[in-house]
């Protein structure tokens, strides 16, 4: 059988010919066996195939596509605006005729503002002491836990029956008061954060966290911003860990909720971003909503971390918004 | 919004979200079966519909009405479908004539790995069968296996396929009865009970 004879069959076997042709087949078919029969395989296989087709998609497959590809456009949408709109300030300060100009001035007066700072800078006035009644030598060795270290002999002494001397003199002190107590707070939140230990750190934050939830604690200005420089900039994880656990126990307000939001996009440590998931979930279930900004951080997670378990709990949290 | 599809592309055009939105959701259904029934796969399928109306996004600027948007977007969508099957044939780098090796050692045909050694009193089962077609349509080079899908499980006429694909209604013929008879070629020995 010729090829053009059997890719006419084919077509008629699709109903893709002309109404001339296909009467043209018709009475081929009348009249020829083996063509009948090459046009019944080609039936029985269109058929075969028909019944094959693969299932439509269903609603979930398209619903599920249509929320991640919408949440790509957001994603490149606001990248690409963010973008485009600082390109176009930069170019509309730097390249237009007033620009150059404007930038030579802003250059000089930068300069000149950082030529003030860096050489206005006056030594700090240091307290010299010219008599021994001044200073009780005698009381500071008895106390016997003050230290004196760091002793020099400095050589911009003038006279020469004169010889100046410089030392630090530190004295431990305990200090005991009501939790409540100003300076109690002061204190542990100097300690969070100037410590250089961290172990001293943990205990501090984990004290802080046995009393965060008495009064007074808890609407602490500065105690919370302690935790929350911690918690952004501790090095150590326990740390930032134990201190986002404190702020949980604060009323809830846009900056814990920076902060665990800054957590979720740059901590490096994967429990933590997972911890500040789960801790945005329990305020959730604190029946607390989560805004905008959230759900923008959280479909930015669910859609690139290094952590799959990150951008799973991401996009279940999401789910459950 | 009952708007036209021109009056939601300018909308689009102008940044309006929502109008690209309710577009996407006139045509993705379409989309996403073409997608499916091409690769038969649901994950594949899904990477093919996010590229697809990604590059909308970016193109839809530049669409100047020169001809209908579906046919613009499934267009587009034919040409993710083949870009993807070059990614996948890279990786997997299979032909339905082409020699494989295993362990550098035992060497075969490709298309002698369907079965074809069963006679014709050999039944073998539906679903083996549909197995060994679906196997047989991947092995399609990937402009045939489109056109072959288009018509097959998308039930297109020639003439739309050839609009979709754009090529000559007479190229499009070719491929179907190319593929056709590679696909008789290869299950002429199976019988299957129906």
């Amino acid at each position: 059988m010729k090829n053009e004879l059997k890719e006419k069959l084919y077509l008629y076997s699709i109903n893709e010919l002309s109404e001339k042709e296909r009467i043209e087949i018709e009475n081929l078919l009348c009249e020829d066996a083996e063509l009948k029969k090459e046009y019944y395989e080609l039936i029985n296989l269109g058929e075969a195939i028909g019944s094959n087709k693969p299932s439509p998609a269903s609603d979930d497959e398209l619903a599920i596509a249509r929320r991640d590809l919408l949440r790509s456009l957001r994603t490149q949408k606001a990248e690409v605006s963010s973008f485009s709109k600082f390109v176009a300030s930069l170019k509309g300060v730097l390249f237009n005729r007033y620009g150059f100009a404007f930038t030579g001035a802003a250059t000089l007066f930068v300069g000149i503002f950082v030529g003030y700072i860096f050489f206005s800078q006056q030594p700090i006035d240091k307290q010299i002491l010219t008599d021994s009644t001044s200073i009780d030598i005698n009381k500071l060795q008895e106390d016997g836990d003050t230290k004196i270290s760091n002793i020099r002999v400095n050589e911009s002494s003038t006279k020469p029956d004169e010889i100046e001397i410089s030392f630090d003199a530190f004295k431990p002190i305990s200090y005991k008061a009501k939790k409540k107590d100003p300076f109690v707070k002061q204190l542990l939140s100097e300690a969070l954060l100037n410590s250089s230990n961290p172990g001293d750190r943990i205990r501090t934050v984990n004290k802080i966290s046995n009393q965060v939830q008495s009064k007074g604690f808890n609407d602490d200005p500065k105690i919370k911003s302690a935790l929350l420089k911690a918690l952004k900039s501790d090095d150590n994880a326990a740390v930032r860990k134990e201190a986002l656990f404190s702020l949980m126990q604060f009323p809830y307000d846009e900056e814990i909720r920076d902060g665990l939001l800054n957590t979720l996009s740059n901590d490096k440590n994967s429990g933590l971003r997972v911890a500040a998931i789960n801790a945005l979930a329990d305020i959730k279930t604190k029946g607390i909503s989560l805004d905008e900004v959230i759900r923008k951080t959280l479909n930015k997670k669910a859609d690139q971390d290094d952590n799959d378990f990150v951008k799973i709990r991401s996009a279940s949290l999401l789910k459950e918004l | 919004m009952n708007l036209s599809d021109k009056e939601l592309i300018l909308k689009a055009q102008s940044g309006n979200m929502e109008a690209f939105e309710e577009l996407i959701y006139r045509y993705d259904n379409q989309v996403l079966n073409i997608a499916k029934s091409f690769r038969n796969d649901s994950d594949d399928a899904k990477d093919i519909y996010q590229e697809v109306f990604i590059r909308v996004y970016n193109g839809l600027k530049n669409f100047q009405f020169k001809s209908e948007f579906p046919t613009w977007l499934y267009r587009i969508t034919t040409n993710v479908c083949l870009t993807y099957a070059d990614k996948k044939k890279r990786h997997q780098h299979q032909s339905i004539d082409e020699v494989v090796t295993y362990d550098g050692e035992e060497i075969e045909k490709l298309s002698d790995s369907i079965p074809g050694d069963l006679t014709t009193d050999a039944l073998i089962n539906k679903s083996d069968f549909f197995k060994q077609i679906n196997k047989a349509i991947e092995l399609l080079p990937a402009q045939q296996r489109l056109a072959f899908t288009l018509k097959y499980f998308q039930e297109l006429k020639i003439r739309e396929i050839a609009d979709i694909m754009n090529c000559n209604e007479g190229t499009v013929k070719r491929y179907l009865f190319t593929s056709v008879s590679k696909l008789r070629e290869k299950l002429k020995n199976l019988k299957h009970e129906v």
